[in-house]
């Protein structure tokens, strides 16, 4: 099957058409939405159970070729830091429409729930096949191929790289951020400090508050860990610019 | 032939400045909080137009895993032979790594994964690699991570620079080692500490690193670790762990602490505060302030803790004041402890990373290079004071360096890591003094 080595698949336009192809529904809702109105139409399903079936069914899809190619250490790390990060929006979303129900916009019940269940849906999907996406192709060849260019798109060319190439470091970024978090934290989404948490009453509030602050130092960490060698990643880009203006013998 | 030129600070943050100023890859400040750091990263984009007119440099960074702007050394190594030359071989870039003591497994191991004194070593062959195209080569703690019989690979590096009639400076801290630097021994008497022993036990143990299929293949590896001799040992604390970079010290550092999961064996420690608890500051802890500032990580740790943040708070200023007395000798060198109002050097982020360590009590705390980034009279008040204060409360410390003169008076045994099969690695209790 292609996909088993995709970094082989060669010219680079064939595995970036393979690539978007895959997520050809994320990005138009085409053929999916079809197939659920297909699927609503001719059976008893209700429109939101088709859908689910449908964009399950996607999901699969999209897991599969995923894990055939990164293996199942790597496919159950994509998936973990997914649903952490999917059921801490769905959660957090369900939370806030609760308390502030302006934020419902007058849906129902149902419709909210259904709605953050497709958000959660996404996410599992969306998340592994981004990082999937990023990782599959090269920024050291990219940015070689962008530096031998000539004209007017070079610059910007460059600057696209370097950002390809900081979304991909975002990456190493968090797997050395897991490891000094487990030595923080070692039960991982606990607090290795928690002795006011007998206090009762006060433990929800504690427990939100917690979550809250874990997401907002991932956040940062990952922003700050990221960008840090930005200037010295521009700095090498720039010398293999100034090397190919030059001429490379 | 020009020789390099050696320039000493007293504080880290002196050192970076020198470094963004030689070469113009100014790196945003991690341990003065969010602020500081969007800031500098907005001035530096600001005044960052190109390059200019500054002649073309090599760098190695402070942090040299910063100067890798790659993901693998294959990657960092093509990237920078291409910059002469359009054909770069296969065989070529082996060859490079082989040159600067780095074996070939190395090419495709992720580089967030090597070992500190490999990313030194990684520098020195991207540095060669940029030789013909640059015309001075910047480095800042070259040889700080790395075994003394690899300081040939800065020679190397060295010769080959001043061969070419390029400038190489050199960015050391104050008491930092170089090449060819007389060694003074230190005469004075050991360091007064309580005795303490600690126990160390270990049925050999193994951990496995799968195999890494994606973006790029990298084989499984896996390293057994064992004592030399039964399965415990007694230990008096302080111990220094030593061994040849990359056999893995920092691993079995991450093993302790539970960081990383061993696959089989047992390893066990007990101390006079208890069994288990093992805690670790990282060989680059700067990491460890996890984006925060350092008073603001602290809070946020003890964030449900008021307790242990009170102990926390008092540990901090007993071995900030400690440190302080003991460098109150040399004003320069308090430049690197500024007022607790505004804590925000590399020295206060491991004072506070390690007092927030020690107010859990732990049986174990292991400083991984902790003189890394301080001059030697910092590094030496700094765990001088965290032994003294851990020893009081039945804290074992285990000191991982590669500094072995530098904990001479402090050091009350050692042991060290040897490779005795391709994935064995031994463990050896051998003499303070031993030079292995």
């Amino acid at each position: 099957m292609p996909f088993v080595n995709l970094p082989r698949i060669r010219p680079l336009w064939l595995r970036l058409l393979f690539l978007l192809a895959l997520g050809l529904p994320g990005f138009t809702g085409w053929p999916t939405g079809r197939l659920t109105m297909q699927l609503a139409g001719c059976t008893a399903f209700t429109p939101e159970l088709a859908h689910m079936i449908v964009w399950t069914g996607y999901a699969c899809l999209v897991w599969l070729v995923v894990l055939a190619r990164v293996g199942g250490n790597r496919f159950l790390g994509y998936m973990g830091a997914a649903f952490i990060f999917g059921l801490t929006v769905a959660v957090l979303g369900a939370l806030m429409r609760r308390i502030f129900p302006i934020l419902a916009g007058g849906m129902l019940a149902e419709a909210v729930s259904f709605k953050l269940l497709r958000i959660l849906l996404n996410i599992l999907i969306f998340l592994p096949y981004s990082i999937f996406f990023i990782n599959s192709f090269s920024a050291k060849n990219l940015v070689d191929r962008v530096a031998r260019m000539r004209g007017r798109y070079r610059t910007l060319g460059l600057h696209l790289a370097l950002a390809f190439r900081v979304l991909q470091h975002t990456g190493e970024v968090i797997f050395n951020l897991f490891d000094i978090w487990k030595e923080t934290h070692p039960d991982l989404i606990l607090p290795r400090h928690r002795k006011t948490w007998k206090a009762g009453r006060r433990l929800p509030a504690q427990v939100i508050r917690w979550i809250w602050q874990a997401i907002h130092a991932w956040i940062f960490a990952c922003i700050v860990h990221t960008f840090e060698p930005i200037p010295s990643m521009v700095d090498d880009i720039e010398k293999i610019d100034r090397a190919q203006t030059r001429g490379v013998s | 032939m020009s020789s390099p030129r050696i320039h000493r600070f007293d504080t880290f943050e002196q050192q970076t400045a020198f470094c963004a100023r030689a070469t113009g890859v100014v790196l945003p400040r991690m341990t003065f909080g969010k602020k500081a750091f969007f800031q500098d990263l907005g001035a530096w984009s600001r005044s960052s137009r190109g390059g200019g007119d500054r002649p073309e440099t090599a760098c190695i960074m402070p942090d040299p895993i910063q100067g890798l702007s790659f993901p693998r050394a294959l990657d960092v190594l093509h990237s920078s032979l291409s910059l002469s030359s359009s054909a770069v071989r296969e065989r070529d870039l082996y060859g490079l790594m082989g040159r600067f003591g780095l074996d070939p497994e190395k090419a495709t191991q992720p580089i967030v994964t090597l070992s500190g004194g490999e990313v030194l070593l990684l520098n020195f062959a991207k540095a060669e690699a940029m030789r013909p195209v640059v015309s001075k080569l910047v480095a800042c703690s070259p040889i700080h991570w790395l075994n003394r019989r690899r300081y040939r690979y800065w020679n190397q590096l060295t010769e080959g620079y001043g061969q070419n009639g390029h400038a190489t400076e050199v960015a050391l801290l104050e008491g930092e080692p170089y090449p060819g630097d007389p060694v003074t021994v230190d005469e004075r008497s050991p360091v007064r500490l309580p005795p303490m022993e600690w126990l160390l036990e270990l049925m050999p143990l193994t951990v496995v690193f799968d195999e890494i299929p994606f973006p790029f293949h990298h084989p499984a590896s896996r390293l057994v670790y064992q004592l030399d001799k039964g399965t415990s040992l007694h230990l008096a604390s302080p111990t220094l762990m030593t061994g040849d970079n990359g056999v893995g010290k920092s691993i079995f550092a991450k093993i302790a602490a539970g960081v990383i999961k061993a696959a089989s064996g047992r390893l066990a420690i007990a101390s006079s505060s208890g069994a288990g608890a093992c805690r670790l500051l990282f060989q680059d802890a700067i990491d460890q302030i996890f984006g925060q500032s350092i008073d603001g990580h602290r809070r946020w740790t003890f964030l449900f803790d008021r307790q242990l943040a009170a102990r926390a708070e008092e540990m901090l200023a007993a071995v900030e004041n400690d440190v302080r007395a003991a460098l109150n000798t040399d004003s320069d060198l308090l430049h690197a402890l500024l007022p607790k109002q505004r804590r925000c050097t590399l020295l206060q982020a491991k004072l506070s990373l390690t007092a927030e360590r020690l107010a859990d009590a732990p049986a174990l705390l292991i400083l991984d290079e902790p003189a890394w980034g301080l001059s030697k009279q910092a590094a030496q008040a700094f765990v001088e004071a965290v032994c003294r204060r851990a020893a009081a409360q039945g804290t074992a410390v285990m000191i991982i360096s590669h500094q072995q003169e530098w904990w001479r008076r402090l050091a009350r045994s050692r042991c060290h890591l040897l490779k005795t099969a391709p994935h064995t690695i031994t463990i050896r209790e051998v003499s303070t003094d031993a030079v292995c």
